[in-house]
């Protein structure tokens, strides 16, 4: 009887599931996070201890034997963070398992596109946050930024910020689920939603008359545009407007 | 005047300026400092008219000593003027960068006491940015038309690209709307050319080299301000790709600001026209295409109705159907529906099965114009597809998004 694996919903947690049930023939009935976790009335639950290490040497292998544009893939379409993305991972993987790594080529395989597109989503809202993200001066000259992405980025943009801005301190809070990431020049945090982040958000601007230059950027996106080439359909195709709440710009 | 003051007169100056690329030069980000270039650009917000913002575009001064007829700083029109300062600038371009608003700036200006004076300011600017503020973000410059050698050499130290504006396709357009000659624009052009070729064989021998405009040289053209037609336009970048090694010619719709009896009386900017001519050189850049295949003495202007790959395709029907299967990269990238992308796929989806409908469909070929000109052993993909004519040109034809554009009638004689 195909079983339910049950994980702590962590990327070394889904791995370890994934290793355990590739190594069987039979597909699982499904792979669920403890967060989502219903108990199956027809398959029996196993729960999936997470261990780093054995994570780590699954993803080798997975570079050495697929490619690592494979691994790249699992990674991206594991951070879409949609329900459900378990089991199109083990497909994918079965598949390669099965067919070998030419089988990634297979773009319009059942197996392969569906996570090859989730990367890509990924990977899209990813690389259009690079530019999106805001930051604004909070004090001690700190920088905050803040956003609400569809899919979990942050670990994917932040390296960018670091090379970026080597020399400023600068925090990023990913509030839709409520996690963040701070740069101290050094080394960056891993930083959790909590009264500390709370007061973080609600501190007033160093300067009461509001930062001079957010306001002339405001200004300066406002008269960009010419007038006679008005187009906002153009404008909410590459700048949705779910990203707007957190745009100087914008607001 | 105050900094925000004077952003409000500078800032929105350059908007006509079409380039906000900040691609192509990958630069590490200065010890101790900040920034640095990401060589696919990155664009940061979009306007109300949907272009891409990029860059802080601003003009170091709107005074000028020039009254280029179709030009809102021109000598005669009366406007607001003012100038920034080297550090006000630097100091904008930092505190922008740092808000992660922009990747950098393009700093084109007016032509202020002349144009050595004005290329000198510009070049400082790059040089503080540098060398004080340890900046490693994007710098766009424009060369000032009739500046000297040395200081567009000493620019193109700093920046990552530098550019030159030609706005008008013809000497003789050039001439009856401006008071510059040909040569104030092409020597600069040349220059810079040179120094970029040089500059590539120098870091050859030797890494450490310093790099001159990593990013390349671009230029601008007007469209529809003066006569020429699209066939002059596309050979004359076509000659400044091959020639002078250029990166990016911009096209910008020709947006009336003054009332000169010299220049067109347009309702509305030829965005359609416009549209067109960026197509035809994405043809020539990304395709293989020779300016003479798209245009040529017969057609002098683009199709309105259809793209410039379907028109050429729809002339050139004796080339098709050529095969999914076997067909080289080549050939699939000239086919109506498939573009870089499809074609990649197509030829590493290919090796592994024999593609179907559904197959390209799913890779992202628009099959409403590809059907027409693909067979999968020797037999159409699509049975039915492939002629008469008449269908085929109802396929190709998009909707004419934007207002008709040639309006040459209104051309003052
Ligand atoms: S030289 Fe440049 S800024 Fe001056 S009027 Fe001519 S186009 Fe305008």
């Amino acid at each position: 009887m195909s079983v339910q694996y049950a994980y702590d919903g962590s990327f070394p947690g889904v791995l370890c599931a994934l290793c355990a049930s590739l190594g069987g023939r039979e597909r699982p009935f499904d792979i669920v996070s403890e967060r989502e976790f219903q108990p199956a009335l027809l398959a029996p639950t196993v729960p999936v201890t997470t261990d780093d290490e054995r994570a780590g040497r699954f993803m080798e292998r997975i570079a050495t034997v697929m490619g690592r544009r494979v691994r790249r893939t699992l990674v991206r379409a594991f951070l879409s963070d949609l329900p459900g993305r378990e089991m199109l991972l083990y497909d994918y993987l079965a598949f390669l398992r099965d067919r070998g790594p030419r089988g990634d080529a297979c773009l319009t395989h059942p197996a392969v596109a569906p996570v090859r597109d989730l990367a890509r989503q990924v990977t899209v809202e990813a690389h259009r946050l690079t530019g999106l993200v805001r930051f604004t001066r909070v004090g001690d000259g700190l920088l905050l930024a803040v956003m609400e992405p569809r899919h979990l980025v942050l670990p994917l943009i932040a390296p960018h910020f670091t090379r970026r801005f080597p020399a400023e301190r600068w925090v990023m809070l990913d509030v839709g689920r409520g996690v963040g990431l701070y740069w101290d020049t050094k080394d960056l945090h891993e930083v959790e939603s909590g009264p500390e982040v709370t007061r973080l958000l609600n501190r007033p601007p160093d300067d009461p008359q509001g930062d001079l230059y957010e306001k002339m950027w405001r200004r300066y996106f406002r008269d960009i545009a010419i007038p006679e080439r008005r187009n906002p359909h153009c404008q909410r195709r590459f700048m949705p407007v779910r990203y707007w709440k957190y745009l100087t710009e914008k607001r | 005047m105050d900094i925000e003051k004077k952003m409000q007169i500078l800032g929105a100056a350059a908007k006509y300026d079409v380039s906000c690329s900040s691609s192509g030069s990958r630069r590490p980000t200065p010890q101790g400092g900040s920034g640095n270039g990401v060589s696919a650009g990155i664009c940061h917000s979009w306007a109300d008219d949907g272009r891409c913002i990029s860059l802080l575009k601003t003009l170091f001064t709107n005074v000028c000593i020039h009254d280029c007829a179709y030009c809102v700083n021109r000598r005669s029109n009366d406007i607001p003027r003012a100038a920034f300062t080297v550090d006000e600038i630097c100091e904008l371009t930092m505190e922008f960068y740092r808000r992660n608003y922009i990747e950098g700036l393009f700093l084109s200006s007016g032509v202020m006491r002349n144009a050595d004076y004005t290329m000198e300011r510009l070049t400082l600017v790059a040089k503080k940015l540098r060398d004080e503020h340890r900046f490693g973000g994007y710098i766009h410059l424009k060369a000032i038309p009739g500046a000297s050698r040395e200081l567009i050499r000493q620019a193109g130290l700093h920046a990552d690209r530098i550019s030159v504006n030609i706005e008008l396709p013809t000497e003789k357009s050039l001439l009856l709307l401006t008071d510059k000659k040909k040569d104030d624009i092409m020597l600069p052009m040349g220059e810079i050319s040179t120094a970029i070729v040089e500059n590539r064989d120098e870091r050859k021998h030797l890494r450490s080299a310093p790099r001159f405009a990593p990013a390349g040289q671009s230029t601008q053209l007007i469209v529809g301000a003066t006569p020429e037609n699209d066939h002059q336009i596309v050979r004359l970048s076509e000659g400044l790709y091959n020639h002078y090694g250029l990166k990016r010619v911009y096209y910008s719709a020709f947006v009336p600001v003054s009332s000169d009896n010299r220049l067109p009386a347009l309702a509305t900017p030829p965005l359609l026209r416009e549209h067109r001519l960026y197509q035809a050189d994405w043809l020539m850049r990304y395709y293989g295409f020779a300016a003479g295949e798209i245009l040529d003495d017969r057609t002098p202007f683009l199709d309105e109705e259809m793209d410039p790959k379907s028109a050429w395709a729809l002339r050139n029907m004796h080339l098709f159907p050529i095969d999914i299967q076997t067909a080289p990269y080549e050939s699939l990238l000239r086919v109506p529906g498939i573009g870089v992308r499809s074609a990649q796929r197509i030829v590493i989806a290919r090796r592994h099965s024999r593609l179907g409908y559904g197959d390209l469909k799913k890779i992202g070929v628009v099959m409403k114009r590809a059907k027409h000109f693909l067979t999968v052993g020797g037999r159409m993909l699509l049975p039915g597809s492939g002629r008469p004519l008449r269908l085929i040109r109802r396929d190709l034809v998009t909707r004419a998004m934007l207002e008709p554009s040639r309006q040459l009638s209104l051309f003052p004689a």
